[in-house]
């Protein structure tokens, strides 16, 4: 029967002030404290801790045969440090257990690996050292903002330390006869292992699980256990459920919510021999062997297109995050710490994601982002990236 | 001055005090989307000093007190009447046959408190179709028509000598009203259908427009450059035309120094075609190329904002670029206060208030010949809204010469002395004049 990886996300952006044009050169003030704050608290006691005493109470039950990956993104962790102490020490406790495999990212959420090379590996150190301080933890996994994944990362995180790596798998490769359920090596190097994602059954429980026009819906542990056991009979090896952890919530008006599919999942699944399992586990210590997965130019874990749209697919989008890294050189040889943080703050991917015009274009609205339109996120951080630049700049 | 000669006239010589005009507005101060209400509240400022008059908007605000001034909104309910009475119900069963001008006379008190009721229905049916809470908005028609019942049955005593009318909105409302009561009628153009829409739209809203020119008495355009219009495109004849410039209040102006190391060039007005927004960033960009250290300030908002920041971003170009949004008066004079050009590039513009504002403060500006302020700032750079090179040429010499930007300042303060309300209200007394004083 084939592993289950499973592997929870954790990221919260700094999200801006409204920032009015006429405070450009005046006011350095660029985040909304109290709406983070809030967010995060809400965020916390509604599904992050809710959630970790699942996992804890699986931790317990299963033992060896349950384990779990996490990342968290050092802004995400700053800002628990501030607003949510008790899930900090909820994770802590995770960690004692022994159940979990931090896996690392960049520390700011970044799309820096397509930009700044330079500042990408800087972020990614950044976030181990956080793991390592936090969590006594050493990564040996990686997984990058939105996954997003191409062969010219696999050099620069072999020399970061990293022995694998979290990956999408378009559901166009699967006509070919490459499955997700494999692990792959990456054909620049034979020191790094591809864990690549089952996009379809990642999505029943991230995308579709409460979406009652969805077919599937609703979706119980019988049924999923049952698209598992499946899978055993075309040779799969282990099948990576990967998911934002927020996504691990207990939305009203379901029938079955999901940290209870979870926690049924699980019982299910191990009944069947299934076991849940992390990178570090699955490669033991050898090299992976195995067939390559190559990937040439970049893709994402995005549903559907796995392409980088909804992050840099516009124009305003585009000018927005070009102007962004064009202050590289010129934050780094300030050194001062104010504008270094504004800038990687600045960075995290949600930015640019408010400022897709995907959902008005189709009539929708964008629910993650805190702005009435595409346009007001672009104009906003503008104006906010402007004052940056002054402060840059100047001597 | 010719105008200040007539000034003076109006006050001394030829008092027309005592005469009622009854204007028909559609905005007032603070109820505005545009310059209209400002223009009209400049306009009732001055003129209050020589003539009686009442103000009537569609809807009323308690801060739309002025001094001298009556105010009627038409959603304001009048007071409370029997509606009971048999007479009543007869007449709500025949208005149409009333006429109540000549009916005056001979009412009775039952018939009195009909007609007060009527009016009150008309007023509720304002206040009904108003109660989305704009002034323009959804249904702006339905909004007309309905101001022109409520302001025809209200007013249909005509106990006013003249009727002042400002903008389409109000042309129905003032030629029912002149037709029942036979006033003279003036309509006032502050802009025209075919700046908005370009010359060639013939839509229901420049029908209400000739229909209204055709029919009024006279016309008060607020620059030659609308009088030309109004002959052009409504076949207006010219003689029944007026020229009357708007005025300008003196406004608090102060300089400021900015943070951005460029140069600041500054817009302001609503982000529409009329205001030509694709030919400043034609210009911009030509001026970015000769000169990057320079800044365009564009404040404001409207349908072409998200093309033209679209643009900007298309073209990498946003660094030189900053887009407000929508802006308050206080930010305005903010910008204004550290801006080191004005540039106006519309396509057109029947006066141009931004501008004048823009030499208040200090700055150059540079507009196009399609405005009506062109008349009044003499000494503004100008060119033809489509000849960016030329735009471009202008706002570059005045960013790259000390002397030539000192040089123009000054001389716009020159232009500045011949911009009134004083003057536009003596222009309008004497259009007052040719028909009160026959009387």
């Amino acid at each position: 029967m084939p592993a289950i990886c499973l592997y929870f996300q954790i990221h919260q952006p700094y999200r801006l002030n409204a920032y009015d044009f006429t405070r450009i050169g005046e006011d350095a003030d660029y985040f909304s404290d109290d709406f983070n704050h809030a967010i995060m608290r809400q965020m916390t006691t509604e599904v992050y801790l809710p959630a970790n005493r699942i996992l804890l109470e699986l931790m317990k039950k299963y033992g060896e045969e349950f384990r779990v990956c996490f990342s968290i993104s050092g802004l995400a962790w700053e800002q628990m440090r501030v607003a949510a102490p008790e899930l900090i020490d909820s994770f802590r406790t995770l960690n004692d257990w022994g159940g979990v495999e931090w896996v690392g990212e960049t520390y700011n959420h970044s799309l820096a690996s397509l930009y700044a090379r330079s500042e990408f590996e800087r972020q990614v150190m950044a976030h181990k050292q956080l793991m390592e301080q936090e969590l006594g933890a050493v990564c040996t996994t990686f997984r990058n903002t939105e996954m997003l994944y191409a062969n010219d990362l696999v050099s620069d995180l072999v020399r970061m330390g990293f022995r694998s790596v979290l990956v999408p798998f378009p559901e166009s490769l699967e006509s070919t006869s490459k499955s997700p359920n494999r692990i792959y090596r990456s054909p620049v190097s034979n020191r790094l292992a591809c864990i690549t994602q089952n996009s379809r059954l990642s999505a029943e429980l991230g995308r579709f699980f409460y979406e009652p026009s969805h077919r599937h819906y609703p979706l119980n542990a019988v049924k999923f256990v049952q698209w598992l056991d499946e899978l055993d009979a075309s040779g799969a090896e282990v099948v990576s459920i990967f998911l934002d952890y927020g996504a691990v919530s207990t939305r009203t008006g379901a029938r079955e919510q999901l940290p209870n599919f979870l926690k049924n999942m699980v019982r299910v699944a191990t009944a069947h021999g299934h076991l849940f399992r992390t990178p570090v586990q699955l490669l033991g210590g050898a090299t992976p062997v195995g067939e390559k997965y190559d990937v040439p130019a970049p893709i994402t874990w995005a549903y559907g297109d796995h392409s980088l749209d909804a992050f840099t697919g516009n124009d305003l989008q585009q000018e927005a995050i070009n102007r962004l890294y064009e202050l590289e050189d010129a934050v780094m040889g300030l050194g001062d710490g104010n504008i270094l943080r504004a800038w990687s703050r600045l960075q995290s991917s949600d930015h640019f994601y408010y400022m897709t015009q995907r959902f008005e274009e189709r009539g929708e609205v964008n629910l993650f982002s805190p702005y009435e339109s595409a346009l007001e996120a672009y104009n906003n951080f503008l104006n906010v990236l402007t004052d940056l630049e002054l402060r840059a700049h100047r001597r | 001055m010719k105008q200040e000669a007539a000034i003076i006239n109006a006050r001394t010589r030829e008092p027309l005090s005592g005469r009622r005009i009854l204007m028909i507005g559609w905005e007032f101060p603070p109820l505005q989307a545009g310059g209209l209400g400002v223009a009209c509240e400049g306009l009732v400022r001055a003129l209050r000093l020589f003539v009686d008059i009442t103000f009537v908007v569609p809807v009323f605000d308690d801060r739309m007190a002025m001094e001298g001034v009556r105010v009627v909104g038409m959603d304001v309910e009048a007071g409370e009447f029997d509606i009971t009475s048999p007479e009543w119900e007869r007449l709500e069963g025949d208005q149409s046959q009333l006429d109540f001008y000549m009916l005056d006379a001979r009412l009775s008190d039952e018939l009195r408190a009909g007609f007060l009721q009527q009016e009150r229905i008309q007023r509720r049916k304002m206040k009904e179709i108003l109660a989305d809470g704009q002034v323009y908005g959804p249904q702006l028609m339905r909004k007309v028509s309905t101001y022109a019942e409520a302001v025809a049955d209200v007013f249909g005593k005509g106990d006013f000598d003249l009727i002042h009318a400002h903008d389409w909105l109000t042309y129905p409302a003032a030629v029912r009203l002149k037709k029942k009561t036979g006033k003279p009628l003036l309509l006032h153009v502050h802009a025209l259908e075919t700046d908005r829409a370009g010359p060639g739209v013939r839509n229901a809203i420049y029908q209400v427009e000739r229909f209204g020119l055709h029919m009024c008495d006279r016309v008060i355009a607020v620059s030659e450059y609308t009088r030309r219009l109004i002959v052009e495109h409504y076949q207006v004849p010219s003689d029944k035309i007026e020229a009357v410039h708007n005025g300008i209040d003196p406004q608090k102006v102060f300089r400021a120094e900015h943070h951005v190391p460029e140069k600041i060039v500054a817009f302001v007005g609503r982000l529409t075609h009329q205001k030509g927004p694709f030919f400043l960033l034609e210009t911009a960009m030509k001026v970015i190329a000769r000169y990057p250290e320079v800044r365009f300030v564009v404040a404001g908002t409207g349908d072409k904002m998200k093309e033209m920041i679209n643009w900007t971003a298309y073209k990498g170009l946003s660094r030189h670029f900053l887009f407000t949004g929508h802006v308050t008066r206080q930010k305005v004079s903010q910008l204004l206060s550290v801006a080191d050009v004005y540039f106006m590039p519309s396509v057109s513009e029947p006066f141009g208030l931004s501008a004048v504002e823009a030499a208040q403060f200090g700055i150059p500006c540079v507009v196009s010949q399609q405005s009506g302020v062109s008349e009044l700032l003499v000494h503004a750079l100008k060119a033809d809204y489509w000849d960016t090179d030329a735009l471009a040429e202008h706002i570059l010499r005045l960013l790259t010469d000390p002397e030539e930007h000192r040089q123009r300042i000054e001389l716009q303060k020159l232009d500045l002395q011949h911009i009134s309300w004083d003057l536009a209200a003596a222009g309008v007394m004497n259009q007052y004049r040719k028909f009160l004083q026959k009387n």
